[in-house]
Parts: structure tokens; sequence; C-alpha cells
């Protein structure tokens, strides 16, 4: 109910305690979600604290015209693509490229425990266009509808099926690449 | 089995999460009027201050109207000087000879009595 969001966020106390639920409700989802989009688990949780404040920040400026979820979201998608933009700058700073060093991080990463599939499935996925990773992790790690999809990123429900076909087509031309090469 | 299950997070990491997470409106927390318009009053007071220091200072160093008259002298001495200098005459005035007459008839005309002349021709 948006006016009931927005009736709240007007005064201080229930803001904190609509805050509070957002915290409960979609922390965790939201990690899952920033961890597999920068392959970090210190990157997913400086993301995660940033996006946060960001959502108290703008709590008080939430007109109740999307869910408070879907809002949410906007800001961590947001928020993720520019750490994403960030990092790409400080790789190319290194003569290096945001696929390589989020490969990198995958091959690295010391919270990975999966099979040997999965970690190519993971380094398949870092060499997408950020676009195509953000609706890739959306639709298949995180399991949302295409509509939940589309209010976030405010891309049609055609272009993200679009845009998740082709992310899958470049996984498995890459997986099959990978397979050869071995 | 979720489809997370190939990656995990340090022990303890999700339960402390929320806690830590809650913690960002108490560390947040926008200040209070006073604090935001602090900055603004604190540039203003050392405007004002400024300027009475500044005032202070100049009313201090500057030289005050009654101690003027040395320098006003001198320009008045300069101009006189200036206008006894010959060369700043103007040239009738140059050529014009003062004879006897001239200041008889002065003295006349300023109200000079006769006995006061024969006084002034037997002494002078």
């Amino acid at each position: 109910m948006p006016a009931l969001w927005h009736g709240l966020c007007k005064y201080s106390l229930p803001m904190e305690e609509l805050f509070n639920k957002i915290v409960r409700e979609e922390s965790e989802k939201l990690y899952w979600h920033v961890r597999r989009m920068v392959s970090s688990h210190e990157d997913a949780d400086d993301l995660l604290q940033e996006i946060f404040i960001k959502v108290w920040a703008s709590l008080p400026s939430f007109r109740g015209e999307s869910s408070i979820g879907t809002w949410v979201w906007r800001i961590a998608t947001n928020e993720t693509l520019n750490f994403l933009r960030r990092e790409k700058v400080r790789a190319a700073l290194r003569f290096s490229s945001i696929d390589a060093e989020l490969e990198r991080k995958v091959l690295a990463d010391p919270y990975f425990n999966g099979t040997e599939a999965e970690r190519r499935l993971s380094c398949a996925i870092t060499k997408l266009p950020e676009k195509q990773r953000q609706v890739f992790v959306m639709r298949y790690f995180d399991d949302l509808p295409y509509e939940e999809i589309s209010a976030i990123t405010g891309t049609s429900v055609g272009a993200l099926k679009a845009s998740y076909h082709l992310a899958q087509e470049k996984i498995r031309l890459n997986l099959s690449d990978s397979d050869v090469s071995k | 089995m979720t489809k997370h299950s190939d990656i995990f997070t340090p022990d303890g990491y999700l339960e402390n999460l929320q806690d830590r997470l809650l913690q960002i409106p108490a560390a947040e927390k926008r200040p209070g009027l006073v604090t935001r318009v602090m900055p603004y009053i604190a540039y203003a007071a050392s405007l004002v201050l400024l300027v009475f220091v500044g005032n202070f200072i100049l009313r201090k160093t500057a030289v005050s109207s009654e101690e003027v008259p040395a320098s006003e002298d001198w320009t008045y001495m300069s101009y006189l000087a200036q206008s006894l200098d010959s060369d700043c005459m103007l040239p009738e005035l140059q050529e014009y000879t003062l004879t006897e007459d001239d200041i008889v008839s002065y003295l006349v005309d300023d109200g000079l009595t006769l006995e006061e002349l024969v006084s002034y021709e037997e002494n002078y």
C-alpha cells in the first residue's frame, strides 16, 4: 500500500521501523545478488553497507510509486553498476580489464566450495556485459520474475527476455569453448 | 539446495549482517538545525570580528584631523613660497615700481591723519 509507506516515511521513528523492516526482509537477498555481481565477499560486504546507507538517506524521498522492495533493489542495482564502472576504470589504470579482474576474484575466492563446473559458470558470468549479467543474475540466481526485474531496471519484459536469452547463449558458448580448449 | 550453494560466507556473517546494518540510522543520524547552521554562524562571526579588528587597527594607525596642521602649514607655506617667487608673479606686476606718492596715497586712503604722516616723515 504505497500511501501507507509514504505516510510512514514522514516521521523519524516510523522511518527507523521501516528501515529495520527493509533490512530484515532484503539484506540477505541483496547480499547474494551483490556477491554474484562483484564476485567477492569483501566487495559485496562494503557495497551492501553503502547501499543501505543510501537507502536510509533516501528514505524520506521515497514517494511510494513502487513497492518498497522494488525501490530498494533499484538503489542496490544502481549502486552495483556504479561500483562495477569504478572497478572498470581502476582495471584500465592497471592495464587490465574488468572481466579479467572479476575472473581473478572468482578463481581466488576463499568462500567458494562449488564444483569445477560451477566455478566455470561463475567465470563465464563475469564475461557478460554488465546489464546482461545483472538480468542473468536476477533471473537465474535470485529467481526474480521478469515483471519484478522490469520494475527494478525500468526495462521492458520483452527486452529483458531477449537479454537473458543472449546471456544464456554467451555462457553456453563460453563453456563449450573452455571444453574445447581443455 | 539453493542456487547459491557454491559460494558461502565467513562464519556468522549473515547473522551479524542485519545487526550491523541496523546500526546505520544511529550512525547516520541527520544533524540538528543548530549543528547544520553552526558553520555559517562561525563564518559570519569571523567576518564581524575581522571588520572590528581591521577598524580598530586603522583607527590606531591613521592620523587624526587635529594632528594635521603641520602638513596643512606645509601646504600653505609651499603656496606662499610659490606666490612670492618672482618667476610666478604676473608680468605686469613685475614691471611696476612703487613710488613714494603711491605709498602716501595708500596711507591717506587707509585713514592716516596728517599728524601721523608728519611723525612718519620725521622718524623715517
